[in-house]
């Protein structure tokens, strides 16, 4: 197998390698008592765990043959680390998708209860609901913090994030609110 | 496949990547397309072969490292496009998260907690119109049904939850 056919393989099937190591992982930590970890963290560990393995395999099948000095190499692995991570990402917003997406969640709900009228859906997704759906989660994430009845900010990345979003709005000429 | 070779393709498909965004941003600030993530799909599909092929033509670069480019490129556009529905759309948790961090070191109550832009047209409204619009759902009789790509799109989200081991449906 020719190096660089070697280096696609690992890379495209990193990804499935992910799926499977997350699917093992979870059912792990629900064996030992940690069901309630949240799936996003699970997959970002199990992730990040997963970037040790894959550098190892590119290097061992494609790199070490080829590279002929520590530029060389430099250059392979950060080549591998980037592609790897860019796919782990894609990973993790399918997983994150299916965890927090209002489409989603509406799919769901119509493919495993049916048919539902309009009214329901916007009874199920009112305000007051989605709300109390998402303290819980962001208090598990430790984005948020309930003291006496009031809530403050956690760690302030999703903020950012936030700031960061508004940025490229501002760029691409787009709306900075709803509606 | 050469040390000189990586280095090329690391470039190569940070160039690819480069060179479709920058015909993302130019496209979206001449005017705002109507269905943002296809044209989004197609520029970052189409762009790079229209540049690999000059690239190919232009310069010794074979065909193996062409196709590792391509690959950086693919899973760069991946997240890209991905990140791009936070942009297009409007997160909940992150609207929330910004009223909190804009009360600090107060904090907010229950009941500040929700941006003023929370509503039923913007929450459930926009995505039931969005699903519609998109053909993954259909209304009948008062109801609103899955379409069969709708059934395909929810049974592949349903298959990948059970492997994972996860509830059917999340709390959204």
């Amino acid at each position: 197998m020719k190096n660089s056919t070697a280096l696609a393989a690992i890379l495209t099937g990193a990804p499935v390698g992910l799926f499977v190591a997350h699917a093992v992982v979870s059912r792990i930590l629900r064996y030992c008592g940690y069901g309630s970890v949240p799936p996003q963290v699970v997959g970002l560990a199990t992730a990040a765990a997963g970037n040790l393995p894959v550098v190892f395999l590119a290097w061992e099948a494609a790199l070490k043959s080829s590279a002929g000095n520590s530029i060389d190499a430099f250059y392979g692995i950060a080549y591998v680390l980037l592609t790897y991570n860019a796919c782990c990402y894609g990973y993790f917003c399918v997983l994150n998708l299916s965890e927090t997406s209002l489409h989603v969640n509406i799919l769901m709900r119509l493919l495993t209860g049916g048919g539902t009228r309009p009214e329901q859906l916007a009874h199920m997704y009112g305000v007051e609901e989605m709300i109390s759906a998402r303290i819980d989660r962001m208090i598990a994430l430790g984005q948020l913090q309930e003291k006496g009845g009031r809530y403050f900010l956690g760690n302030g990345t999703l903020v950012l994030v936030g700031r960061v979003i508004n940025l490229w709005r501002r760029i691409l000429r787009l709306p900075l609110a709803p509606g | 496949m050469t040390g000189l070779a990586m280095q090329t393709v690391l470039y190569l498909g940070l160039e690819l990547f480069c060179f479709c965004l920058a015909a993302h941003i130019v496209i979206w600030r001449v005017f705002r397309p109507r269905k943002q993530i296809v044209l989004l799909t197609l520029i970052f599909t189409f762009g790079p072969s229209l540049m690999l092929g000059i690239v190919v033509l232009a310069s010794r670069i074979d065909l193996s490292s062409c196709g590792l480019a391509l690959l950086l490129h693919l899973a760069l556009a991946a997240v890209y496009i991905n990140l791009y529905t936070l942009v297009a759309g409007f997160s909940p948790s992150i609207g929330i998260l910004e009223r909190v961090d804009e009360s600090m070191p107060r904090g907010l109550q229950r009941n500040e907690l929700a941006p003023p832009w929370f509503n039923d047209e913007n929450l459930s409204g926009a995505r039931r119109e969005n699903l519609l619009s998109s053909g993954l759902v259909y209304e009948s009789g008062g109801l609103l049904l899955l379409s069969p790509r709708g059934l395909l799109v929810s049974r592949i989200f349903l298959t990948f939850r059970r492997f994972l081991g996860l509830p059917d449906v999340a709390k959204g």
